[in-house]
């Protein structure tokens, strides 16, 4: 199956997502709902490929968003068909809705409106569709629209959860790693603090977790200092200056909640780019009106499993995003964004050498023989080198009411290049050319009456278009992509949501009968209990 | 097989693009997909490779004319032995060979393929294939028969080639387990055991002489003559781990007579918090038609703790006597 050419049909579709993309932003322009949850929010984790999956998330809590010195949040109502639910349009239908969240957001137990009254635009993007009935689908919606109220919170929240995978095996590779990944597991266990004041905010998070090894990191440190224009406490203001551990602006997904993300991780593509949403640097983000943006400057290391590591290079990475979020009917809304990234890679060289003594035991009795000992001349240190790497995304979601109650869907196009440091790390020094990387993915999740949550995801992602292989004499593009179906069911009551999903991993490890890359088994499902604090 | 199948059932090759999707959901449906084992349970495991339950696949045909056929694989290493690992094999197969199979005749529950690689230089009709293999615990010591067959682009196998490989012993037995002619050592006296850990053998002569990891051999009366016994490997030796975890003290020639008493010391234990082991002897044994072999007797077993740490080199443990008579 020789394939010829830069798979044009898929850059034809990508350009085709982007116009779409781009269309649809036009159109929306003046207009912007989507739930403006509190303050920041945590998406969810990586697949369980394997190995660990370090993740980070952003979340705000709906504590957070409460005003000042929220007593304790209350988010119950949010979830129960409690009669008028606390803001928004009293008239509403009982529709099943999601984007209630803030509405019960407020920690003071208090109806959740704005109280400041933003108009026209800006009033619309803060506030959701509809009340709700179902289970919230957003507590805490986009990290790119945060409140910063003055006071202080306590949020957090545990997932724990049961894993299984077709490639799990109770041994050891042979690096002597253990190949077992059917386990129970505290995916996160966080715990947040935030305090506001008239100009100021500072938000602390850890995150703690079993998956991959019991580990306990840093998952916000932000310092931040903000404008707030004519924004309303309840509403993300026009400029913050955050400096600190924080999330990079890039892409819709990777700045989904993941407390609220119905799935159990972020996309492949997604989890390849940005192994955790979290970095370390500065940024400059806020939003006007239905626009929103976001730009950083930043080490470009993002976190591993315990700790930031060091930046290995001086070059500093840039990312940013800008987008909007708007309502155009009654009883919908959509948001859209196109985010690029831009930095430099760090590919390590070797230290150099002395001379040294080899034994090779050619006839393999264990015993040392002068035949077998060669001298082998010391080398001279190989250096290391800096590589360009930079990626683009166009992201789009929209929610609308229907007869079922809130549906929510969105879709996400990556291409990027030199990018990868999650599924299969990029280095052009070693590959000797550049990674080129294609993924994205769409999804839809669906309300059902009080207490269920219908998902499917769909993502693809190829880590390099331009892997050759040579086989059976001729050389071949090397197909290594990878598509991921996720069907999620979620049942959630209150703060508690228990959610199920299996994950069709349809790639090219294996091999068939004639040497073709072909799909291994390494499908897995998640079964996670999560609660709020 | 059933990957085999469910790829050519479901091969793009065959389906439009718009069907791409849906061919997709119905692999996904159908539970396809090939196995993604590292085979540490099998004779043998080749980096790379894709393994598959089962016999291998092989033509009964005798005018099997347009069937690929394999040459045998060249291990690059004079020797091969009991777990000995990274092994590059290399070999050539006919032009219509889109893979190549491997699986040790009568071992294992499948057998591994890999794809064909680069046209021979010099025949363009010949591709080359090479792999690396770790040989496993699950292959024994001894001749052993490594069976060899070709695919062609249709998944059809063609004729099978044998190779003979002789795996030595990881216990020392001059070549025996593979040439039987060969006369092995009169006696060997070992210790394997459990866990990633120094541990150490001692043997302590009927004259009151030891031979350990600080003092090898036993010398003979004459000093220039081959040594009466000698330690072969000081294996995982202050925690450099070398995987064997055995350790052999060997008698080229029967010991005079008296008796052998064994110990077992804990040197290191390299993290580990306990391990156990097991000490035998083997005994060269005259076989018909000049032959030789070998006979194993276990001497007795047991564990030791952290708490038994005798990094003093002192005996250690006692485990057994062996009476030479």
């Amino acid at each position: 199956m020789p394939r010829s050419g830069f798979r044009p049909s898929r850059l034809a579709c990508f350009s085709t997502l982007l116009l779409l993309g781009v269309t649809e932003g036009a159109m929306a322009q003046g207009q912007d709902p989507t739930p403006e949850p509190t303050a920041p929010a945590a998406p969810t984790a990586p697949p369980s490929d394997g190995a660990s999956e370090a993740d980070e998330d952003y979340e705000v809590d709906a504590s957070t968003e409460a005003g000042p010195v929220p007593p304790q949040a209350t988010a119950p109502e949010a979830m129960v068909p409690q009669p008028a639910a606390p803001v928004v349009t009293p008239a509403a239908p009982p529709v099943s809705g999601a984007v209630a969240s803030e509405v019960v957001m407020n920690p003071s137990g208090e109806p959740a409106v704005p109280p400041a009254q933003p108009s026209g635009l800006a009033r619309a993007a803060e506030m959701s569709p509809e009340p709700v009935q179902g289970p919230a689908l957003e507590r805490e919606g986009s990290n790119y629209r945060r409140r910063m109220k003055p006071g202080f919170a306590v949020s957090g929240f545990i997932q724990a959860q049961y894993q299984n995978s077709q490639f799990s095996q109770d041994q050891l590779n042979p690096d002597g790693q253990q190949l077992n990944l059917d386990e129970f597991g505290v995916r996160r266990a966080r715990v947040r603090l935030d305090h506001g004041w008239s100009f100021g905010f500072a938000t602390l998070e850890v995150d703690a977790g079993t998956i991959g090894g019991a580990n306990l990191r840093l998952r916000r440190a932000e310092a931040s200092v903000f404008y707030r224009g004519d924004a309303g406490l309840d509403e993300t203001p026009w400029a913050v200056l955050t400096a600190g551990v924080t999330d990079v602006p890039f892409g819709g997904e990777l700045g989904e909640s993941q407390r609220d993300r119905l799935f159990m991780e972020q996309s492949i593509a997604s989890r390849a780019l940005f192994p955790t949403p979290a970095d370390v640097g500065v940024k400059v983000w806020g939003a006007y009106h239905a626009l929103e943006y976001g730009l950083a400057v930043l080490n470009g290391e993002p976190t591993d499993g315990t700790s930031f590591p060091s930046d290995p290079n001086a070059h500093k990475d840039i990312a940013g995003r800008v987008g909007f979020q708007a309502k155009v009917h009654e009883k919908s809304d959509l948001g859209a964004g196109a985010s690029f990234y831009t930095g430099q890679g760090f590919s390590a060289g070797t230290p150099g050498s002395k001379d040294s003594i080899e034994w090779v035991d050619i006839n393999n009795n264990g015993v040392v023989e002068s035949s077998e000992i060669q001298g082998v001349t010391g080398s001279s240190a190989i250096p290391s080198q800096n590589f360009e790497r930079w990626a683009m995304a166009l992201d789009f979601h929209a929610r609308l009411q229907t007869a079922l109650g809130l549906t929510r869907f969105g879709a996400e196009a990556y291409l990027a290049s030199n990018m990868d440091r999650g599924v299969a790390p990029s280095d052009p020094v070693v590959l000797g050319g550049n990674a080129n990387a294609l993924g994205g993915s769409v999804y839809a999740v669906q309300q059902l009456a009080k207490y269920f949550l219908l998902g499917f995801r769909a993502a693809y992602y190829d880590p390099n278009s331009n892997v050759i292989e040579q086989h059976a004499g001729d050389f071949h593009l090397k197909d290594q992509s990878y598509l991921e179906l996720s069907p999620t069911v979620a049942v959630a009551v209150d703060k508690v949501r228990l959610s199920f999903e299996y994950d069709f991993l349809i790639d090219h490890l294996g091999r068939d009968a004639v040497g073709v890359p072909t799909d291994a088994k390494n499908d897995h499902f998640t079964l996670r209990l999560q609660v709020d604090l | 097989m059933n990957a085999v199948r469910c790829w050519r059932f479901f091969s793009p090759s065959s389906a439009t693009r718009s069907r791409a999707f849906f061919v997709s959901l119905l692999w996904v449906a159908c539970g396809c997909g090939v196995d993604s084992t590292i085979g540490s349970e099998e004779p043998f495991a080749i980096l790379g490779g894709q393994f598959f339950d089962g016999i291998l696949p092989r033509t009964d045909k005798d005018d099997a004319e347009d069937l690929p056929v394999v040459t045998s694989p060249i291990a690059s290493t004079l020797a091969l032995r009991e777990r000995l690992s990274g092994v590059t094999f290399s070999g050539t197969a006919s032009s219509t060979a889109q893979s190549v199979a491997f699986q040790f005749e009568g071992l294992g529950s499948g057998y591994w393929l890999i794809p064909t690689g680069a046209r021979d230089p010099q025949d363009p009709n010949i591709l080359a294939y090479s792999f690396t293999a770790d040989l496993q615990a699950a292959l024994p010591a001894g001749q052993q028969t490594l069976l060899a067959v070709a695919f062609d682009a249709e998944g059809r196998p063609g004729p099978e080639t044998k190779t003979n490989l002789c795996i030595r012993s990881l216990r020392p037995d001059n070549g025996n387990a593979c040439f039987p002619q060969i006369a092995p050592p009169a006696l060997v006296v070992s210790i394997e055991w459990s866990r990633a850990v120094d541990l150490d053998i001692a043997l302590v002569a009927p004259d009151e002489r030891i031979v350990n990891s600080k003092q090898p051999s036993l010398p003979g009366e004459d000093p220039s003559s081959p040594p009466l016994a000698r330690l072969v490997l000081d294996a995982n030796a202050d925690c450099h781990l070398d995987a064997r975890q055995r350790e052999d003290i060997v008698f080229d020639n029967l010991p005079p007579s008296g008796s052998y008493q064994v110990y077992v010391s804990l040197a290191r234990t390299c993290g580990e918090s306990q391990v156990s082991y097991e000490a035998s002897f083997t005994a060269r044994t005259s076989e018909a038609g000049g032959n030789y072999g070998v006979r194993t007797k276990p001497l007795g077993g047991g564990m030791l703790t952290a708490t038994q740490v005798n990094p003093n080199g002192s005996l250690g443990t006692y485990v057994a006597k062996v009476a030479v008579q």
